[in-house]
């Protein structure tokens, strides 16, 4: 069954459909959680209010605006950033820099299967990801990941907010780019490669 | 500074990592700049969908076994307020008399509408609605033919539409929340001739299911809601 007809069940407030999409993006969402807080217990609240989210608001998300696993990971992001951020007020998080990468060794317990799709993209965007220059994919890992603000980065890294910014267009543009070609045939599965409009003319 | 076409500020936004200053001029450029440029909607939508893959860089973790009875425990608490609500409630009745029979309380706190609550908007002000849509944690809401948008952290939300049809001669719209204790009313509005209808209610969101549309005689006293029309409440 796919995501939308999940969606349209959870609409109609069937648990099981739920269940089925939780079974379906929990460790996407746990490890995204995971790797934006660096700590289990958060990541854990985080997750589980973005699936009540969804339960109590279904018609929140617009099928029109791109899939479901999309915006509920965006949900889960958002957050994510936000708990983090309500535990910066409270404490220094100095040891969390050891999470801005993702453990090298990972307990083959927690090793998850994933439909041949999620994985082709999740391969894709860790290359593309992978193939930016040091410089810029560290202001997308301190942004994304780390949930820090564009004034916090600027500070950490000693460099102007204005190169912060330029360096984020640019990741942005470039992941952007390497995500696009091998991607194409899938955007179109998703009924909205028609939508594509070049909004990235070069200035 | 004075680009009009500040694609650097979209990926920042998008990213959700602006500075405070930044945040409101990114905020302002959405509301003032991105309505009548197609380029930079464009480019906010392309900035979207990759901020939207990023979430697939970190390794997938299998979630804490107790974690899904967690949820579904979390899910039967609300079942049960969720019973009472039909799916649509644009069949009428039903949800008045499913809500009384189970002897709900109505109107909240009194029928009466607390001033202040419920603000109509002029046509001109559906910027300020939509600027709200652009925010990327904002979620919409299909109420009938209009729209609820609502952001985490802020105290207010708003329904506007474009279509929404005059009522009746004769007929008021008002606006109920919706919450599991019942309802509040907020007041009555009426679309501009041309069916633009932009509302700002001072309440949050997250405290309530949705909202309520009723379709009443103009002048009758709202002390509960009559007869449904839309709602936001799932």
């Amino acid at each position: 069954m796919d995501d939308l007809a999940l969606h349209a069940r959870v609409q109609a407030g069937d648990p099981s459909a739920l269940e089925e999409l939780y079974g379906r993006y929990a460790p996407s969402a746990f490890g995204l959680a995971l790797r934006v807080t660096g700590d289990a217990t958060l990541a854990q609240d985080v997750v589980q209010d973005a699936f009540l989210a969804l339960w109590d608001r279904p018609r929140a998300f617009d099928p029109d605006r791109g899939p479901l696993r999309t915006w509920l990971l965006a949900l889960v992001h958002h957050r994510a950033v936000d708990a983090v951020r309500r535990e910066a007020r409270l404490r220094e998080r100095a040891t969390r820099a050891a999470n801005l990468e993702p453990p090298a060794v990972e307990d083959p317990a927690d090793e998850v299967v994933e439909d041949a799709d999620l994985a082709e993209r999740r391969r894709r965007v860790r290359e593309a990801l992978a193939g930016l220059p040091a410089d810029q994919r560290r202001v997308i890992e301190m942004a994304y990941f780390d949930g820090k603000t564009q004034p916090e980065i600027a500070s950490e890294l000693k460099i102007p907010l204005g190169t912060v910014k330029t360096r984020t267009f640019a990741a942005m543009r470039r992941l952007r780019a390497a995500m696009e070609g091998p991607a194409r045939a899938e955007v179109a599965s998703d009924g909205r490669a028609g939508g594509r409009a070049g909004g990235w003319e070069d200035a | 500074m004075s680009d009009p076409h500040d694609e650097a500020l979209l990926a920042g936004y998008v990213l959700g990592a602006l500075g405070p200053e930044d945040e409101r001029a990114a905020e302002r450029h959405l509301r003032e700049h991105l309505p009548g440029c197609a380029s930079c909607r464009a480019t906010l939508e392309e900035l979207r969908s990759v901020a939207g893959e990023l979430a697939l860089a970190a390794a997938p973790r299998r979630p804490p076994a107790l974690l899904l009875p967690r949820l579904r425990r979390a899910v039967e608490r609300r079942a049960r307020t969720r019973r009472l609500r039909p799916a649509s409630v644009a069949a009428g009745v039903v949800l008045a008399a499913a809500l009384g029979g189970l002897g709900i309380v109505r109107g909240g706190p009194g029928g009466v509408a607390e001033a202040g609550l419920l603000t109509q908007l002029s046509p001109e002000h559906l910027d300020q609605a939509l600027a709200l849509t652009a925010r990327t944690d904002a979620q919409a809401v299909a109420v009938g033919p209009a729209t609820e948008v609502h952001a985490p952290g802020l105290d207010h939300f708003y329904v506007f539409g474009r279509d929404v049809p005059l009522p009746p001669p004769g007929s008021v719209y008002r606006l109920w929340l919706v919450g599991a204790a019942g309802y509040r009313y907020l007041g009555e509005f009426r679309p501009a001739p041309d069916g633009t209808v932009v509302l700002r209610i001072e309440a949050q969101p997250q405290a309530w299911d949705g909202v309520l549309v009723t379709l009443e005689p103009a002048g009758s006293a709202p002390s509960e809601p009559g007869r449904p029309m839309w709602s936001s409440a799932g």
